[in-house]
């Protein structure tokens, strides 16, 4: 209850924008932080890629420290399929010890290209990471954070994507498309 | 300019942050967003990331947002029926289609206040006839509507002559928004509206939709208003670039109010694409070009044409850390044509073609993590007057998270329009050859808070100095013929106080009040024959309290009480009204509703001595709302 209430605090003061320019940043970083591990819900991993049924579902964060600070609050508590969340800041290199990487800036390049054919799920900004783009790409649309899948790129990671969460996108690149 | 939103535009540090509203109050109250479906956490209105974009909340200007949640629980069928919602605007009904709106006074009689610039989807809707608005002309599916921003106070530096008082944006949603079937419609006894929408994506980024539009007001009544609009969006969105294309298409037809007068018949169309690019480092491009043709016609033989183009660019980006700015320029050319028919009064030429430029540049600096100053100038170049210059200071200080101080200087213009320097009755009005623009140079100072949890509060307060005032003066002795000369001046100061309490999480009230004093004066010399009354036709006070309610999961009980003061010349009593509506959602797809308004009383809104003046009375209205 008390953190629902200090979420709800930090929503208040994000949604309505009061808070300086970094605080303001946080208003879409809440909600993509939601996204980022609400994806997990939506996503099958090839069983490999867990080493134990109860092994945590690990989120990574490249180059954004701030998101992975907003990341970590966000996943406190939760859990998918019978998984806890485990937030990482890490180097683009070790990229490939997870199952979602949320890449930003100027690492994404070396990033997505650390994991490709592994079974991650890669998330990129269209704020931060210019043309670079991961299995997901966000977007702000009229102020609501939108994303972009690209399903052909996760098949080379012997991952699929939930057919809800495909309907949400904005665009989606089929699997077998060049 | 290319400039649908305010929020877009007004560069600063601090980001556009989503919008300010009692909705999203009683939203954070509720539930985290982890309680949301993922379905619903894309509808939250977030930061616009750009540098660019500018949270309502860090505006350092008198800025209201009238949000769709709130135009759908007061069951708005109209704009200007939307535009009641803002506490920083004067709407008074004539009649079935023509209504009078202003910000800050100079609210005319003639239902031609020109001082408030209002655009739609970045489309200036103002006529060049007399510079302001034909509202009848200006219709939408409110459904399709993401937000009306009001902002009350000069605007010149960004939107460019005109925006005087205040600005109106007028955004609708984006095509990925508005997918799938929506018929949305309603019925009182004397008026009839029904919308129909389809949308969908296309392609793998690319989203559209269509609609259509009927509406009948004061059916079998003396001013009765008939009006058909079909129109599309098709929105492309990728990661770098956002194309928008749109158009809408309209004709109408008004019964003459009063036997005296004729019937109206109004068309139009219009077309208009924007396209958008951001870069990594969140430099933003922005071209937008629209084309705009109304036509109307008075059955007595009057008629005007006008067409509008206007091409405009803007780019804006940080610079070195402390600067964010906003640069750009644009032209907009209006061509006319008036046939004033059997009528002696007539427009010379008879036919026109104006021509406006400008450039602009606007640079917030952070001065410290709290301070900012934002200083600006556009320089305009109009066909009838040459260069104007319409720059403002404006410094803003947040002392605490949920606090901004802001204070602002701003220099505006309402350029010359064809009624003030062409119109022409022989021996009656000789036009107005000398006139030249209307200035305001106007000092503001706002607070804006989140008070605590529940409460929060806006307030500003304005000092405007006006000089070269639209008079119309006897030319000799004889008096006749007239001639519109610019011999007034004078001041106005006011205040206006706005804001949301949540009683509980179920039920809040939001209330606003303006405050205005008007202190006019002819220049020495003027021989002006109508007096200073007749620049503007106010209130010296408005206010509204607005009960909310949700009562269970699907319904809503919505209560205004509004009240308005006394409008001096031509008198119009003062009068307090009430409205009420309840909105039950059967299902996902289904929402009924039942509203009553001006539920107290017949009461006159506004008077325009040349039409019957109407009442406006109690009248129940029954919608319904289908979504698939």
């Amino acid at each position: 209850m008390r953190r629902a209430k200090a979420v709800a605090a930090i929503a208040l003061a994000v949604l309505f924008g009061f808070g300086a320019a970094s605080q303001a940043q946080t208003a879409d970083e809440l909600v993509k932080a939601q996204f980022v591990y609400r994806f997990a819900s939506f996503v099958n991993w090839p069983s490999g890629a867990f080493v134990s049924d109860q092994a945590p579902l690990r989120v990574c964060v490249v180059g954004a420290d701030h998101f992975a600070t907003v990341l970590s609050r966000a996943v406190e508590g939760q859990r998918v399929g019978g998984r806890g969340f485990e937030v990482r800041r890490v180097r683009a290199a070790q990229a490939r010890q997870c199952h979602i990487v949320y890449a930003s800036g100027a690492p994404t390049a070396d990033a997505l290209r650390a994991v490709r054919g592994a079974p991650v799920l890669t998330v990129t900004d269209a704020t931060t990471s210019g043309d670079e783009r991961g299995v997901i790409h966000f977007v702000v649309v009229d102020n609501r954070v939108r994303f972009h899948v690209d399903d052909a790129l996760a098949a080379e990671g012997a991952i699929t994507i939930d057919a809800r969460l495909l309907s949400l996108a904005l665009s989606v690149r089929r699997r077998g498309s060049a | 300019m290319a400039k649908p939103t305010f929020c877009r535009l007004a560069a600063s540090a601090a980001l556009c942050t989503g919008l300010i509203t009692a909705a999203q109050a009683a939203y954070a109250e509720d539930a985290d967003l982890g309680a949301l479906s993922i379905e619903q956490l894309g509808n939250v209105e977030v930061t616009s990331v750009s540098g660019t974009a500018q949270p309502v909340g860090e505006a350092p200007a008198a800025i209201y947002v009238i949000t769709s949640d709130d135009m759908n629980r007061a069951g708005v069928r109209s704009l200007p029926g939307a535009l009641r919602l803002a506490p920083n605007l004067h709407v008074g009904r004539l009649n079935a289609s023509t209504v009078a709106i202003s910000a800050r006074g100079f609210n005319h009689q003639t239902g031609t206040a020109n001082k408030l610039l209002v655009l739609v989807d970045g489309r200036i809707v103002y006529t060049p006839l007399f510079s302001g608005v034909f509202w009848d002309e200006q219709n939408a599916i409110i459904e399709d509507l993401d937000r009306i921003e009001v902002i009350s106070g000069p605007g010149g530096t960004l939107w460019g002559s005109n925006a005087v008082n205040g600005v109106i944006n007028v955004v609708s949603r984006n095509a990925h928004e508005t997918t799938g079937f929506l018929a949305t419609g309603g019925a009182s006894d004397a008026s009839q509206t029904l919308g129909l929408r389809y949308g969908s994506r296309f392609g793998g980024s690319g989203a559209f939709r269509v609609y259509a539009l009927g509406l009948r007001r004061a059916v079998d009544e003396p001013d009765e208003w008939r009006n058909a609009q079909t129109g599309f969006r098709a929105d492309w969105v990728t990661a770098r670039d956002t194309l928008t294309l749109q158009g809408h298409l309209y004709g109408g037809e008004q019964d003459a109010p009063s036997p005296a007068a004729f019937d109206t018949n109004i068309s139009g169309g219009n077309v208009l694409g924007r396209w958008t690019r951001r870069w990594a480092d969140e430099s933003e491009l922005q071209v937008q070009a629209y084309f705009d043709r109304v036509q109307r016609e008075i059955a007595s033989g009057i008629r005007a044409d006008v067409d509008a183009a206007a091409l405009d660019a803007q780019y804006s980006f940080a610079l070195g850390g402390r600067h964010d700015v906003v640069l750009g320029g644009g032209v907009r050319i209006t061509r006319d044509s008036f046939t004033p028919g059997p009528a002696t009064v007539f427009l010379d030429p008879d036919e026109r073609r104006l021509e406006t430029y400008n450039v602009f540049i606007q640079d917030t600096v952070e001065l410290s993590p709290t301070f900012d100053v934002i200083v600006g100038v556009k320089l305009e170049d109009n066909s009838y007057t040459g260069l104007e210059t319409m720059p403002s200071a404006r410094l803003a200080w947040r002392p605490s998270e949920n606090a901004l101080l802001w204070l602002g200087v701003s220099r505006a213009v309402r350029t010359p329009s064809r009624f003030d320097r062409d119109l022409i009755n022989p021996g009656v009005l000789a036009g107005g050859p000398d006139f030249v623009s209307e200035q305001l140079v106007a000092y503001e100072l706002g607070y804006r808070a989140q008070v605590t949890d529940r409460l929060w509060l806006s307030a500003s307060a304005y000092h405007n100095v006006y000089d070269d005032l639209r008079t119309v003066e006897a030319t000799g002795p004889l008096v006749f013929p007239l001639e519109v000369r610019n011999g007034m001046r004078g001041e106005t100061s006011g205040l206006e106080v706005w804001g949301s309490y949540a009683l509980t999480d179920w039920w809040r009230l939001n209330g606003g009040i303006s405050l205005l004093e008007k202190d006019l004066e002819l220049r020495p010399g003027s021989a002006d024959v109508f007096g200073v009354g007749f620049a503007g036709n106010d209130p010296d006070v408005q206010a509204s309290v607005r009960s909310l309610m949700d009562l269970g999961e699907r319904t809503h009980f919505d209560l205004t009480l509004r009240y308005v003061g006394e409008l001096p010349s031509p008198n119009v009593p003062s009068y307090v009204t009430a409205d009420a509506r309840i909105g039950y959602r059967v299902n996902d797809h289904l929402e009924l509703s039942v509203a009553g308004y001006n539920l107290l009383d017949d009461h006159v809104e506004f008077i325009n001595p040349a039409l019957p003046v109407q009442e406006s009375s109690p009248s129940v209205f029954i919608s319904a709302r289908w979504r698939s």
